[in-house]
């Protein structure tokens, strides 16, 4: 970090190559969509780079990197659901359920994955992928720890309810 | 499926995009290229010959400096070469001093800070403001009212044929919101429902009096002030047409309520009574005020253009608003904020770009100004070329005393 504050491009080259994936990653299993992906990702590695001269170099870059990622696909993941709720009519319903890549996302388990909310993608995705504490993910997400927790309860049995159910018996 | 299938399941989902990872980078190395690095700071010997050249610049140049974007060279050389904003602004928001709750209306959109400086933007809405106790926010865009949580979880939305705008939630029981819609104010129950048409109105933001009793100030299609019993209707009191009104705002007791221009206040008693006038200086324009939470003192940030200065002043509701002046500074204040328990106040500083937290009482031989935070436009707007300060901020809910 102080390496590419200082102005060294191998630096910045190996910072991207360290947290590349694990954002886009991150970034798509919340949204569902890689071109959002890649534009949240893409994004938050340029607001690092904005934020390089005042960012105080002893804290961990990655933290800060990924609530940039997260917050911005629930953002995304949101605003989606909430253009499709208030419509020309604009009936109380439900709220739509997010379109989904299921085809690239390849697997039954991230496929269910997206049929949870935003929210508890988030959580999941920051808990099994990015492998951050609850304590962490709170301070991530602005939330506390017990409702991180109860929120990756719910999600996994949800997680656990759909992958049975999809299954063949 | 256990923790670890779950983990190792959701490592190998999701596509590796080759293409999207050399596209990214290519973006970011050459944002990278185009960044300045850390310079070293300007000698001392360096920085008075700097100051000495500054001393030979007329004021008006450094007016016109003091306008200009945050982010822009002119807004830097201010910063760097006058010393412009606090020196010790801590670089980003860790903590929202004393505690509490900020809803901060961004550039793109409004976004909730916790008490831990953890941000979250609530969507694309034009603007948002508290419920009573903060668990909810009421936000707008276009055609929509939307009640959601601080987390971002929309509870109902309501579509309008109008544009919405300045919605403001009942306090106390939070059983009532009230919004303009075209030239219209319009109340609606705080679940959604039963939305119906007040009267006409100007574009100013309505006020609820502090009580449960759903008393709403507001100001009239013909710029009158005029409170009214929301529920029946009834017609409490309206005074006489002020020029250009800007703000309502009862006192935190209900007792008073203060009806801001861009050049003058006024306070009327509950019975709608004229008991105070103020006019601003002459070539100064009020920007923002607002009563205190608790006690008489109302906080007024006013702008002299040309002179390029600013201040932030206490005004105080018992004797005849009796003003002490707080703050000064080049180029322009935003709007105030005061905290929950009313030992601080906030106020934006666009030149600098910086966020200060004001003491309404100075210390002994003391600064009025308590802490800063700095680079506040981009922390609202991340990923922007030329990220805009945010216009206002609303203050809730601290679970403790300020410090």
């Amino acid at each position: 970090m102080r390496a590419a504050q200082r102005g060294s491009e191998a630096a910045v080259a190996e910072l991207f190559a360290r947290h590349w994936s694990p954002a886009y990653r991150a970034a798509f299993l919340v949204t569902g969509d890689r071109s959002a992906a890649e534009d949240i990702a893409q994004e938050a590695f340029l607001a690092a780079l904005r934020a390089l001269p005042s960012f105080d170099a002893r804290r961990p870059l990655r933290p800060w990197l990924h609530r940039i990622v997260v917050n911005r696909a629930i953002d995304f993941a949101r605003a989606r659901a909430l253009r499709n709720e208030v419509g020309a009519d604009a009936a109380r319903e439900p709220e739509a359920p997010v379109a989904v890549d299921r085809h690239a996302v390849g697997d039954d388990v991230a496929a269910a994955l997206l049929g949870l909310g935003p929210e508890q993608r988030a959580v999941i995705v920051l808990r099994y992928v990015l492998e951050f504490t609850p304590g962490e993910i709170g301070a991530i997400l602005g939330l506390p720890r017990g409702t991180v927790n109860s929120r990756l309860r719910r999600g996994l049995d949800a997680l656990g309810d759909t992958i049975a159910g999809e299954r063949p018996r | 499926m256990n923790d670890r299938e779950l983990r190792d399941a959701l490592h190998d989902a999701g596509p590796e995009d080759e293409a999207a990872r050399r596209r990214a980078w290519q973006v970011v190395s050459a944002a990278y290229a185009e960044h300045e690095p850390q310079r070293r700071r300007p000698s001392r010997r360096r920085l008075l010959a700097l100051l000495a050249v500054a001393a030979l610049v007329p004021i008006g140049a450094a007016g016109g400096a003091a306008a200009s974007a945050p982010d822009s060279g002119v807004g830097g050389w201010v910063r760097d070469v006058l010393g412009v904003g606090e020196r010790d602004a801590t670089p980003a928001l860790v903590e929202v001093p004393g505690g509490g709750r900020l809803l901060v209306q961004g550039g793109d959109g409004p976004w909730v800070v916790s008490g831990d400086g953890a941000k979250r933007r609530l969507g694309d809405y034009a603007g948002a403001a508290w419920s009573p106790n903060g668990l909810f926010v009421v936000a707008w865009q276009d055609r929509a009212l939307t009640a959601l949580t601080p987390g971002g979880e929309v509870r109902w939305s309501l579509p309008r044929p109008e544009r919405v705008g300045l919605a403001r939630w009942s306090p106390v029981d939070g059983f009532r919101v009230a919004y303009l819609a075209g030239g219209e104010l319009r109340v609606v129950y705080g679940d959604g429902t039963n939305d119906r048409r007040l009267a006409a109105a100007a574009r100013v933001a309505p006020a609820w009096r502090p009580d449960a009793a759903h008393v709403l100030a507001y100001v009239d299609a013909r710029n009158r002030v005029v409170v009214r019993a929301a529920d029946s209707r009834e017609l409490l009191w309206r005074s006489d047409a002020l020029t250009d009104p800007v703000k309502l705002a009862w006192s935190a007791d209900g007792r008073t309520l203060l009806a801001a221009t861009r050049r003058s206040i006024a306070v009327f008693d509950a019975a709608g009574r004229l008991l105070y006038s103020r006019p601003m200086p002459a070539a100064s324009v009020l920007e923002d005020a607002e009563p205190a939470p608790r006690g008489s003192q109302v906080a007024v940030v006013r702008r002299f253009a040309a002179a390029g200065r600013s201040e932030v002043l206490l005004l105080d509701g018992s004797r005849g608003l009796r003003e002490r002046e707080l703050f000064t500074g080049p180029g322009r204040f935003g709007s105030v904020a005061w905290s929950p328990a009313g030992g601080r106040l906030l106020i934006g500083w666009q030149e600098p770009d910086q966020w200060l937290f004001l003491r309404p009482i100075r210390p002994r031989g003391g600064d009025s100004v308590a802490s800063a935070v700095a680079n506040i436009a981009r922390q609202f707007m991340p990923g922007a070329a030329r990220p805009a300060f945010p216009r206002s901020v609303q203050w809730c809910c601290a679970t403790r005393r300020d410090p």
